[in-house]
């Protein structure tokens, strides 16, 4: 068993692209079900706005890529009106609904044939970001890469890491300074009680569409940085599950805290890719035998065995801790009253 | 929540004795005391200086009429209370007033001004504020932030003023002394702090009223502010809503109790299958033929209980 080789995975999956991803989609899905109590099951959906807000922008209407993150906002902006207005005024179920069903709708219009000269249909947009990698303060004549201990980052790797942390770090202290004024304590109180909030005279429907488009902007950050670091928007990238990751990242990380989406995110993505090596080492030394006989564990569900044993983790973790890491149980328990 | 019939009897008791430092500490001033007098209980009748008026609101829910109000006056300064069996579209009316619901037909005036599709949360500002039947405390914030939740003018409520705080640090420390001030008032000091869910039910209905002044109301509109509240937490409510009326705010309010209705109530509204049957002093409404029958006639509303020798009545004969 390589245990240098589980370690070296778990931290450079944990502090990895993915987990920057997941940590901004968290975020903005935190600002809408923690805070506001929005049932959105679509954050997926905010994510491809934003990725293909990017990629259109470059592959089809030939704007300079940083305008392309413009228009990446404003699609977040956009769809989180078409979803808002309507649906908003109605119970939160009704959102719910919305959500899942408009994320599909989006994956599904964009891998159309039709929209082969905007979104490239199924074969995406490839190589769009190069004036992203352009400015990587890494680059440098011969190597490109980099060694910390017995971690290895490649050059670009690192500078995708680089803006991504800087853009979470930014988005955590946007969220923090938010939550503690006035105005979070509105959308907090609409996650208690709407109609409380409007007899005291506030627009309860325009702070849960600001609540949705704020969420859902930050959301697309993480969509774009994605299809970035890839170089490359794919459809089926943006598939329903996506969604309900990140609804696990900020259940492990505990609803409602500033800092739940970027450590569930970081534990989410260690303990995946942590799993995953483990179990093909396990294969290798076949030091598990038995423990493989019973799940039937061979190279080609590794896959899958790791999603269950994640799912048996949170099950536990439901159980025994259901608030989370940062959650409080006190304030959980008021939820049965 | 708790059934209301034990209470009623351990209330009369409080109120038949009279006395206690409680019921001492409760007296204040009625500036409209004797302004009813010469006012005849007779339905719509016009009032010498009304801040609601209603007219023609009629609300139907299918074949089911649940509110057809011709037309009512509610007297400026006044605690009127709205009184009825079960069923006879007293919240309704109150949904209907507050803009929580929408009229079919008919118009509402306050202060003069048409509320007609005014939406709800706009009337704060035009100085009405209500309260709801269930208790509404927003259980994870705590009593303070529930307090704060109801001021007006907070620019910090913008997202963009949000982000920098000293933008809304003066206002809201002017908000948290206005909001400890009212904590104080209502005996609710010791538990700023605590999360909303926390206090009890009594205590609840405590914060939701307090919460309400902190929006400065000319109109409070209080459904049901006593059900499932202890006797002792129901005299100190009671004082509460009596300060508003010696602070010259207007108090409408739902009512089953009937001791507390005669108790602090300047007049009597009496709804009945949507409409109102009657209008009247607390005094002379007991004695209506049209109100005995509404509630004795058809529900055997047990809330609605004569026997008080104070005002004996045909209910109580029958």
């Amino acid at each position: 068993m390589d245990w240098g080789q589980i370690l070296t995975q778990i931290f450079s999956q944990g502090f990895g692209t993915q987990a920057v991803v997941f940590a901004l989609a968290g975020i903005g899905l935190n600002i809408h079900f923690g805070y506001t109590g929005l049932l959105n099951f679509g954050q997926v959906g905010f994510m491809a706005a934003g990725a293909y807000g990017v990629g259109m922008a470059v592959f089809w209407l030939e704007w300079n890529f940083w305008f392309g993150i413009l228009l990446g906002i404003a699609y977040c902006l956009g769809l989180a009106l078409l979803l808002g207005v309507p649906t908003l005024r109605l119970r939160a179920d009704y959102l719910g609904i919305t959500t899942i069903a408009a994320s599909e709708a989006i994956r599904l219009f964009v891998r159309w044939r039709g929209n082969r000269e905007r979104t490239g249909a199924s074969e995406g947009i490839n190589d769009f970001a190069d004036p992203f990698y352009a400015n990587n303060i890494f680059t440098r004549p011969g190597s490109q890469s980099y060694k910390f201990l017995f971690f290895e980052y490649r050059a670009d790797d690192l500078w995708v890491m680089l803006i991504g942390w800087t853009v979470v770090a930014l988005c955590v202290l946007v969220t923090w300074q938010l939550m503690r004024s006035p105005w979070g304590r509105v959308l907090k109180a609409i996650r208690e009680d709407e109609d409380a909030v409007r007899a005291l005279g506030k627009n309860a429907l325009s702070y849960k569409l600001q609540a949705l488009a704020l969420g859902g902007v930050i959301g697309g950050l993480g969509g774009m940085l994605q299809v970035i670091d890839k170089q490359s928007v794919q459809p089926d990238t943006f598939n329903p599950v996506i969604t309900f990751m990140i609804w696990t990242v900020i259940i492990v990380g505990g609803v409602g805290r500033v800092w739940s989406p970027v450590i569930g995110a970081i534990i989410f993505w260690a303990l995946i890719s942590g799993l995953e090596v483990f179990l093909r080492e396990l294969l290798q030394t076949g030091a598990g035998d038995e423990f493989e006989q019973f799940l039937n564990l061979n190279v080609s569900n590794v896959s899958q065995v790791k999603f269950m044993a994640f799912g048996l983790g949170l099950m536990l973790l439901m159980r025994f801790r259901p608030q989370g890491i940062f959650g409080s149980r006190e304030e959980m328990a008021l939820d049965d009253r | 929540m708790t059934g209301n019939e034990p209470t009623n009897e351990i209330v009369l008791g409080v109120t038949a004795g009279g006395g206690g430092a409680a019921g001492a500490e409760m007296e204040h001033d009625n500036p409209v005391a004797g302004l009813f007098d010469d006012i005849e209980g007779t339905p719509g009748v016009a009032k010498p200086d009304p801040i609601l008026v209603a007219k023609g609101v009629r609300r139907s829910f299918g074949g089911l009429v649940a509110v057809d109000v011709d037309y009512l006056e509610v007297q400026r300064g006044a605690i009127t209370a709205l009184i009825g069996p079960n069923g006879a579209g007293k919240t309704t009316f109150f949904n209907l007033l507050t803009g929580f619901d929408k009229a079919d037909t008919g118009h509402v005036e306050l202060n003069g001004d048409s509320i007609d599709g005014v939406a709800s949360y706009k009337l704060a500002s035009r100085g009405m504020v209500r309260t709801f039947q269930l208790t509404k405390a927003l259980s994870k914030l705590s009593v303070l932030e529930n307090m704060k939740l109801g001021a007006k003018d907070q620019g910090g409520e913008s997202m963009a003023k949000a982000l920098i705080t000293p933008l809304w640090r003066r206002r809201e420390n002017e908000v948290e002394e206005q909001a400890r001030g009212l904590l104080d008032r209502f005996n609710l000091t010791h538990m700023s702090d605590e999360f909303a869910g926390t206090l009890s039910g009594g205590q609840r209905k405590l914060v939701e009223m307090a919460r309400a002044l902190m929006t400065d109301p000319e109109l409070v509109m209080l459904d049901e502010p006593m059900a499932g509240v202890n006797p002792a937490l129901t005299q100190s409510l009671l004082g509460h809503v009596k300060q508003l009326r010696a602070e010259k705010r207007t108090v409408i309010f739902v009512e089953h109790d009937m001791d507390v209705v005669r108790d602090i109530s300047d007049w009597v509204v009496v709804m009945a299958e949507g409409r109102i049957i009657a209008e009247g002093t607390p005094e002379s409404i007991g004695k209506n033929q049209a109100v005995v029958d509404a509630y004795l006639g058809s529900s055997h509303d047990s809330a609605l209980d004569f026997s008080d020798d104070d005002t004996p009545s045909e209910a109580s004969d029958a």
